[in-house]
């Protein structure tokens, strides 16, 4: 028996597959980046381990546990590529598909046009049945009517199919039915049912969802089973996939519900932060991932992820509850230009990794912000990622000339200008997203990574007057890092609404007995021991009369009557509104997060060594600062930083796949897990 | 430019758009009823102190008639010395507050900077309340002129008392006024906050600069148009008063970097409640400005006023008092319809054929006795888009001047005694063509027992004239309202007021489709095939 000491995660992004390892008994960690194989991914995958394990000399079979930040569902969606599906509906409702909320997608764009329709008019079957708001059955299943048309999708050879019933979150009895119909008939077909995909109320999300999973459900399954085959074969034996709610499933659930991946890859970076983060005791965090054509923003509020079931993938609904993450097109390869009324813009359009900025001499002509970066100094102009990736800065500066001329600024103004108006677009959305949830920016610690996050933050730090930022050891690979951390979870949600005024706290305590049995159920179904199960709990809840939900957190062990839950949700729709009614409020929804906790890997402080950074100098680069002087900033070896280390900005930090930048009248401290922490000087 | 250069005027700019957002955010996130919350009907906008248009938040193109209304309103009617700080104005009558229609009520918060004004924070939300449609804007509902709600941060009690005796839905009412002061002062507090940054000396630059940015924009845009003379007509089917076959006609006359839109020879008003004030026609022809000539265009006074319209008196599109409003939202999407007719003879590549050029809706009221309370709910119901040079219209949609989202049917069977019973495509919608347009909605509402003293209250559009197609392209199929009782269409007319309904009648709305584009014998066998198959087409 192999001494079963590693645990491996990984991450396949657009551009990269990312394996972070560690070994469970040192706490040390190993890391490796490849190329993704974008035809099928599993081959990178199984590609990297493999060179990981020979580079770091340890043997396949001494991996304990595998987890895995997948892509397949979220490509499968962007690309509208999925089973040949079909739908059964309510009579009266196939067309709710394509109807949707009825909103054009561009006030005036008019050539712009709907996400495309999954599932053609044809086949989307409509059967009697009719179940009113309280669930009660007003109209009979006609099961007959089900076979005919289970016989028939047999016949057209479908790969895939949905149910969606309307009311069918308050009871799921006739798409129970169908369920056992099409398992009798149809035993090789994909199936979901929206009761099991999603148990919320309101008709076209709750179908497009199911829609969704139905789509894309053959191939992840096919993808999941050949991943299983290989891994098994080379005895590793405990997988996981990591979910958009931020934690990890068996494998087997992934394969039933696909839906639940598809926000898979950005979620794990932020477990990464939250880990990091909560490892030093901060528990209000901003996150920003900064990659080459888009960044993501995430709120973690007093330690937890902030969760919501109201996303969208390529303009698909999917309501299922998930990491919530903005997703807006800015990065180091956004595209600066001149619109024709003068005015200076950057993005959305991207250079992407090809040709990727001009200063990657791959043909690129246009200045993108990693351009201006050069041109600045911010970025090393002669090479990059340790020297794979030269760069040729006289592109940079032809670009950015050609740009100058057209605004009549001088080439560094217009670099800076560059990166003020990318920075603009950014800040742009980080306060719609505080503003959203109730809060400032400046209340929050930013948290910065991805390849770019690192050259940002200190400048956003400035424009939003943010106190403090942390720069982790490792910004390019978090989410790999981010699996490693994970814990097994699932979500259960179920729609019931309930009048606070009319009900026993009984029943609200009844409502979750029944979400705890599934609960129950699952984690009898995935092994996990009585001693590690976690129940976390929480009501959607609004005042009547309203239709937006907020989530409050319920704890048993303080809420003891129905007046409890009352103050909790006044105290967090005052946190969000900045004010609170005496108005009658219901419960939406009930909800359940059953987590199965894993030990975490050991992380162990490193040695303090003082303040003295001078060992990690590699001299002096001169940079353009924001009044257009140049400076000379201190050049940092980021892998000679050790604990303790202070370093006085302005500086630039370099290491394989990031650059740090500290402005003037900013100090970095290194913390006892080498993060960089950059606060503004007192 | 002064302080202000190609960077600062986007970074500035893209403030002042954050500013507006939020303010949205905020007015869905706080509004207390389905209108606001869910439907998202409700619009935000920045003015600077001499009230022009400095930005506009993406909502309602059609609400930007209450928003530009009540800006110049308060302007007109107070005298500048009478404007404090902490004062919130309140306004929704067509013809001395601001407003377009009357459910539309605008809020205006003056924005002060070191005690001088220098902007105005403005939204305007849909307050469903009573609909009602009569032949004078006195009978419509409860008329208020631009008048102050608060005073130096002081309610208005009075003014207050008086315009919430006159609501049905109080406790929606007052949640929904609520939500729209605090957006506005969340407003004020970014403005403030952008200006301590900035500098005032830089924010007035910027307004200036931005305006003449706008101006520049729409310049340029009007200059790259062939010189001439384009017109066109197109007719709403009546006034539900029983006036018919209303013409709106246009001619845009395009000089160098002038453009004008000339409606002189419109229809009078009429007796219908679908009069158009003159803000409201701007509204229109700056949406179609943007849709047509660049869309990237700013939302903003420069642009704007670049744009010449000309209209008279006393005229459908242009109506003064007493003439009723309600309905005018579908008077707008007709006057889309012959904007977009007339460019059309100056680049067909640019517009659409015309889309169901309506704004249907359905509005219940009556008695719940479930809740034992009183109950409206009101539905405006998409249909399809005119088809493209290159490409189909969309199916059910909202088109031009609206975009507001449905209630889903699970939502909608909560709250209200009516139970949805089809929400489906129109078959056989579209109009034919090369490319074909979108197909237009049917939704089936039948009233259940819990539902006493019901009354309806619909309208729809395109029933006689139907929407046209563009060089070669077909018309669309038309709209109908049915009252179904007992098997049969009891209803005559397409528009109704006041209908009475008894349990177990079912409601349907048709709405048109959209018109198609270019000649039908080129249409791809493959796109005719898929149609017949999926049973778009038959």
């Amino acid at each position: 028996m192999a001494n079963k000491r590693y645990r491996v995660g990984v991450d396949v992004g657009g551009t990269n597959t990312d394996i972070c390892a560690i070994d469970e008994i040192t706490s040390e960690l190993k890391v490796y980046k490849l190329p993704s194989s974008t035809k099928d991914q599993s081959q990178a995958v199984i590609e990297g381990i493999r060179s990981l394990a020979e580079k770091y000399g340890f043997a396949l079979d001494e991996i304990d546990r595998f987890i895995h930040g997948t892509t397949v569902s979220t490509n499968a969606i962007l690309e509208g590529r999925g089973a040949r599906t079909a739908l059964i509906t309510t009579e009266g409702f196939r067309d709710l598909l394509e109807i949707g909320r009825q909103k054009r997608p561009d006030l005036y764009d008019l050539q712009a046009d709907k996400p495309k329709v999954l599932i053609t008019r044809d086949l989307r079957y409509e059967v009697k049945e009719r179940m009113d708001y309280k669930g009660k059955i007003i109209r009979e299943l006609d099961e007959a009517e089900v076979i005919e048309i289970i016989r028939k999708l047999k016949e057209l050879q479908v790969e895939s199919l949905a149910v969606t019933f309307l009311n069918a979150y308050i009871n799921p009895t006739n798409e129970q039915i169908v369920k056992r119909i099409a398992k009798e008939y149809l035993p090789d077909v994909y199936l979901s049912i929206s009761s099991e995909i999603s148990n919320q109320f309101r008709e076209f999300e709750r179908m497009c969802g199911t829609v969704l999973n139905s789509f894309i459900g053959p191939e992840v399954k096919k993808y999941l089973e050949n991943l299983k085959g290989t891994l098994t074969k080379i005895n590793i034996n405990k997988l996981y996939i990591n979910h958009s709610n931020g934690g990890i499933m068996s494998l087997s659930e992934a394969s039933q519900y696909p839906i639940k991946t598809s926000l898979s890859g950005p979620s794990a970076g932020v477990i990464g932060a939250q880990y990091v983060t909560g490892l030093i005791g901060y528990k209000n965090v901003l996150t920003i991932d900064i990659g080459g054509t888009s960044t993501d923003l995430s709120l973690i509020i007093d330690g937890k992820i902030d969760s919501s079931k109201d996303k969208n993938i390529s303009g698909y609904p999917v309501r299922i509850p998930s990491v919530d993450i903005a997703t807006i097109g800015a990065g180091g390869g956004s595209i600066a230009w001149v619109d024709s009324g003068g005015i200076l813009k950057v993005g959305p359009q991207s250079a992407g990794a090809e040709p990727g900025p001009a200063c990657y001499d791959r043909g690129g002509e246009e200045a993108t912000i990693t351009d201006a970066r050069v041109v600045l100094g911010h970025l090393n102009n002669k090479e990059l990622l340790n020297g794979r990736l030269p760069i040729n800065s006289g592109n940079s500066f032809t670009a950015v000339e050609k740009l100058s001329k057209k605004i009549n600024m001088d080439i560094y103004e217009t670099a800076q200008g560059i990166i003020t108006v990318g920075n603009s677009n950014i800040i742009k959305e980080i306060k719609k997203v505080t503003v959203e949830k109730g809060f400032n920016p400046n209340e929050f610690v930013l948290f910065a990574f991805g390849g770019a996050g690192p050259l940002h933050a200190a400048e956003l730090m400035e424009e939003l007057s943010i106190a403090k930022a942390i720069i982790p050891r490792t910004p390019g690979i978090l989410a790999a890092y981010g699996l490693l951390v994970e814990d097994m979870r699932r979500d259960f949600v179920q729609t019931n609404v309930m009048d606070l005024g009319k009900i026993q706290f009984e029943d609200i305590e009844h409502e979750f007995q029944k979400l705890e049995k599934e609960a129950e159920a699952w984690f009898e179904f995935e092994a996990i021991p009585p001693a590690r199960r976690v129940c976390e709990y929480y009501l959607d809840m609004r005042y009547k009369g309203q239709n937006y939900e907020i989530l409050v957190s319920y704890d048993k062990q303080k809420v003891k009557k129905i007046q409890d839950i009352i103050d909790e949700f006044n105290k967090a729709y005052k946190q969000l509104y900045s004010y609170s009614y005496d108005d009658e409020v219901q419960i939406i929804n009930y909800g359940l997060s059953a987590i199965g906790y894993i030990n975490k890997p050991k992380t162990i402080p490193s040695k303090y060594y003082g303040e003295d950074s001078s060992a990690a100098i590699r001299g002096e680069r001169l940079v353009r600062d924001g009044q257009n002087r140049m400076k000379p900033y201190t050049l940092y070896d980021r892998d000679m930083l050790n604990n303790g280390n202070k370093l006085r900005g302005p500086a630039v930090i370099e290491q394989m796949d990031a650059t740090t930048i500290i402005g003037e009248n900013q100090i970095g401290v290194v913390d006892e897990y080498l993060n960089i922490v950059i606060e503004q000087e007192k | 430019m002064g302080t202000i250069n190609s960077v600062t005027l986007e970074v500035i700019s893209n403030s002042l758009l954050s500013i507006v957002e939020q303010m949205g955010v905020i007015l869905t996130k706080t509004g207390y009823s389905t209108n606001i919350k869910e439907r998202k009907d409700l619009s935000v906008a920045l003015f600077d102190k001499n009230g022009k248009l400095i930005t506009l938040a993406q909502h309602i193109p059609l609400h930007f008639s209450s928003l530009l209304g009540a800006v110049s309103e308060v302007l007109n009617k107070w005298n500048i010395n009478d404007i404090y700080e902490g004062d919130t104005f309140i306004g929704n009558d067509p013809y001395s507050g601001g407003g377009s229609h009357l459910p539309d009520i605008v809020l205006v918060k003056p924005v002060f900077y070191k005690g001088e004004l220098i902007a105005f924070a403005v939204n305007t939300g849909h307050h469903a309340d009573r609909n009602i449609r009569r032949s004078t804007i006195y009978d419509e509902g409860l008329r208020i002129p631009i008048i102050k709600l608060y005073e130096k941060d002081k309610l208005v009690k009075d003014v207050y008392d008086l315009i919430m005796l006159n609501f049905q839905l109080k406790e929606e009412r007052k949640g929904d006024l609520r939500a729209q002061l605090i957006a506005n002062q969340f407003g004020e507090n970014k403005i403030i906050e952008l200006i301590d940054k900035i500098g005032i000396d830089t924010y007035t630059d910027f307004c200036r600069e931005w305006l003449k940015y706008g101006e520049r924009k729409a310049r340029q845009s009007i200059k790259q148009l062939p010189d001439g003379i384009y017109e066109f007509e197109d007719y709403l089917d009546d006034d539900g008063n029983k006036t018919e076959d209303l013409l709106i006609k246009l001619k845009i006359i395009i000089q160098g970097e002038k453009i004008d839109f000339d409606f002189t020879e419109s229809c009078e008003q009429v007796t219908g409640s679908f009069n158009c004030i003159r803000n409201a026609l701007l509204a229109t022809v700056y949406y179609a400005v943007k849709c047509l000539m660049d869309n990237t265009m700013p939302a903003n006074a420069g642009a704007f006023e670049s744009i010449d319209v000309t209209a008279r008196e006393g005229t459908l599109v242009c109506s003064t008092e007493p003439a009723p409003t309600q309905s005018r939202a579908t008077t707008t999407q007709r006057i889309a319809d012959v904007i977009f007719g007339a460019f059309a003879k100056i680049d067909p590549i640019k517009v659409t054929a015309a889309g169901n050029g309506a704004v249907s809706f359905f509005n219940f009221s009556g008695f719940d006795s479930r809740t034992g309370k009183p109950y409206v709910y009101l539905e405006t119901i998409g249909g399809g888009s005119g088809a493209r040079f290159n490409k189909d219209g969309l199916d059910a949609v909202q088109v031009h001047m609206t975009n507001t989202s449905n209630l889903p049917v699970e939502a909608l069977e909560m709250e209200y005694p009516l139970l949805v019973e089809k929400y489906a495509l129109a078959e056989n919608s579209g109009g034919d063509g090369e490319y074909r347009g979108g197909l237009g909605i049917i939704r089936g509402i039948r009233i259940l027992d819990e539902s006493k003293n019901t009354e309806l209250l619909a309208a729809t559009e395109r029933t006689k004239t139907r929407p046209w197609g563009l060089l070669g392209g077909k018309y669309a199929a038309g709209a109908r309202l049915n009252v179904i009782r007992d098997g049969k269409r009891i209803n005559t007319l397409n528009k109704v007021n006041g209908f009475p309904l008894r349990a177990d009648d079912l409601i349907e709305l048709v709405t048109a489709g959209g018109g198609g584009y270019g000649d039908p014998s080129k249409r791809s066998v493959e796109s005719r095939k898929k149609d017949i198959a999926e049973g778009k087409v038959k």
